[in-house]
């Protein structure tokens, strides 16, 4: 099974749109090995990926769990694969020398031209010339690594150029999402600028497809492969259920938001998985009733609980914001793609199939 | 911004174009390879990929899904950033 591991919940950024708390609490190795025996526990395959806080403040437990798993799998025959979300600033050559060895996906979060925007460090210096360097690096190391950007309404200004910065900086694979929670406030004129930023973003996307770069963009690109395949969208969020987060006290939870709620604790790494919580969690799921009887219910992510709670305080009530981005977003996907299509039918079956 | 339900919407072109496309890979045995956990606090950006996971729990969550783990295509992409990291 796929677990999120939480291994501290210190960071060395104070990002203006996290909604987790900072705080010195970090992952004992007896939660460590107890959570890596849990992924191994259930399935075909073992999952985990690197979270805080910051994970590479605790690289010594990500060191620790790589050869633990690496051992497990080679006895036990599962397959075992890992991934990392970090801000980049604590990258070394050390440690994406063990990285590459194990094969360790990274995401990089970068909000591109904006990042200093929304994303310093905890003491108020900005971030972008040392994230610049560290992308570099990584890129240097894993050319296929992806950038991660969260676009909070004060970046918006910046969706396009930093969509290119990106792609010049060297990522082939980069995702954009909009900043949800408390912390951001989204007006009509911000969605009405994301808009028009959307349409520039799919300009040039359009532009290296006509000189068959090779470069995907979440979410736009994300949209046109899932309808090519069908793909509801709107069945993807499973709470409980595709990948758990691990705190570092070893508490499991449906979703990285749900963490510290106690209605929503569906266990813990020593005692394993309340099932008869998940299984009442698996019930409460469904699609909300204002989108019931929309044309676009299973092309939106309308039934991602994760969302719907930060925006809505319920995970199935879905939000104007959420309503209004994922229509604006099918909107502009379906008019690239059939342009993209268009150009080069092959090439475009190529790049989405 | 409302939430305003979307009416007559019609699949776009190029999705119909290239669905027998999907479709010969499909019979051909023309599968995806797999992929792990998705990235925290954003989304995966791979489009390509599909993979198994399983139930957290020993449950059936729906009436066709029988108890223990029960396997599911993981999505290719996440939804929602959590604005962590």
């Amino acid at each position: 099974m796929n677990l999120t591991l939480h291994l501290t919940d210190n960071c060395n950024m104070d990002c203006s749109y996290c909604i987790r708390e900072k705080c010195p609490k970090d992952m004992s190795e007896e939660v460590l090995y107890k959570a890596c025996d849990l992924a191994f526990s259930k399935g075909t395959r073992a999952g985990l990926c690197f979270f805080g806080g910051e994970p590479l403040l605790k690289k010594d437990l990500i060191y620790k769990a790589l050869d633990y798993c690496e051992k497990k799998a080679a006895e036990t025959g599962i397959r075992f694969d890992c991934k990392m979300t970090t801000n980049g600033t604590l990258l070394d050559e050390e440690f994406l020398e063990r990285a590459v060895k194990a094969h360790l996906g990274i995401g990089m979060s970068f909000d591109g031209k904006a990042q200093d925007v929304c994303r310093i460090f905890a003491n108020g210096k900005p971030t972008s010339s040392v994230v610049e360097e560290k992308a570099k690096l990584l890129l240097k190391y894993m050319p296929e690594a992806s950038a991660l950007a969260t676009i909070a309404p004060q970046a918006v200004p910046f969706y396009a150029e930093s969509v290119r910065y990106l792609h010049e900086l060297g990522f082939k694979h980069v995702s954009f999402v909009i900043a949800y929670g408390h912390k951001v406030n989204w007006t009509d004129s911000d969605l009405d600028l994301l808009r028009e930023q959307l349409d520039l973003t799919a300009s040039y996307l359009k532009e290296l497809f006509i000189k068959k770069d090779r470069f995907y963009m979440s979410a736009l690109d994300s949209k046109i492969s899932d309808c090519i395949r069908g793909n509801n969208t709107a069945e993807r969020c499973h709470l409980g259920v595709r990948q758990l987060p691990v705190t570092p006290s070893g508490e499991l939870y449906p979703c990285t938001s749900f963490i510290g709620d106690k209605d929503y604790l569906l266990g813990n790494v020593f005692d394993g998985i309340d099932n008869k919580k998940v299984a009442e969690l698996a019930k409460k799921s469904s699609t909300p009733e204002t989108c019931k009887g929309c044309d676009l219910v299973k092309r939106c992510t309308n039934s991602c609980g994760c969302a719907n709670r930060m925006n809505t305080g319920n995970e199935n009530q879905v939000s104007p914001l959420q309503c209004t981005y994922e229509r604006m977003l099918i909107e502009i996907s379906d008019r690239l793609g059939n342009e993209m299509y268009q150009i080069d039918p092959e090439r475009f079956a190529e790049k989405f199939t | 911004m409302k939430i305003t339900q979307a009416k007559n919407y019609r699949k776009p072109l190029y999705a119909i174009g290239l669905a027998t496309v999907i479709m010969a890979a499909s019979v051909s045995g023309c599968t995806d390879p797999g992929k792990g956990p998705d990235y925290a606090g954003g989304m995966d950006v791979r489009p390509t990929e599909t993979t198994e996971v399983a139930l957290a729990g020993d449950v059936a969550v729906a009436p066709e899904e029988t108890a223990t783990e029960t396997e599911k295509p993981l999505i290719t992409d996440g939804i929602v950033s959590n604005n962590v990291d």
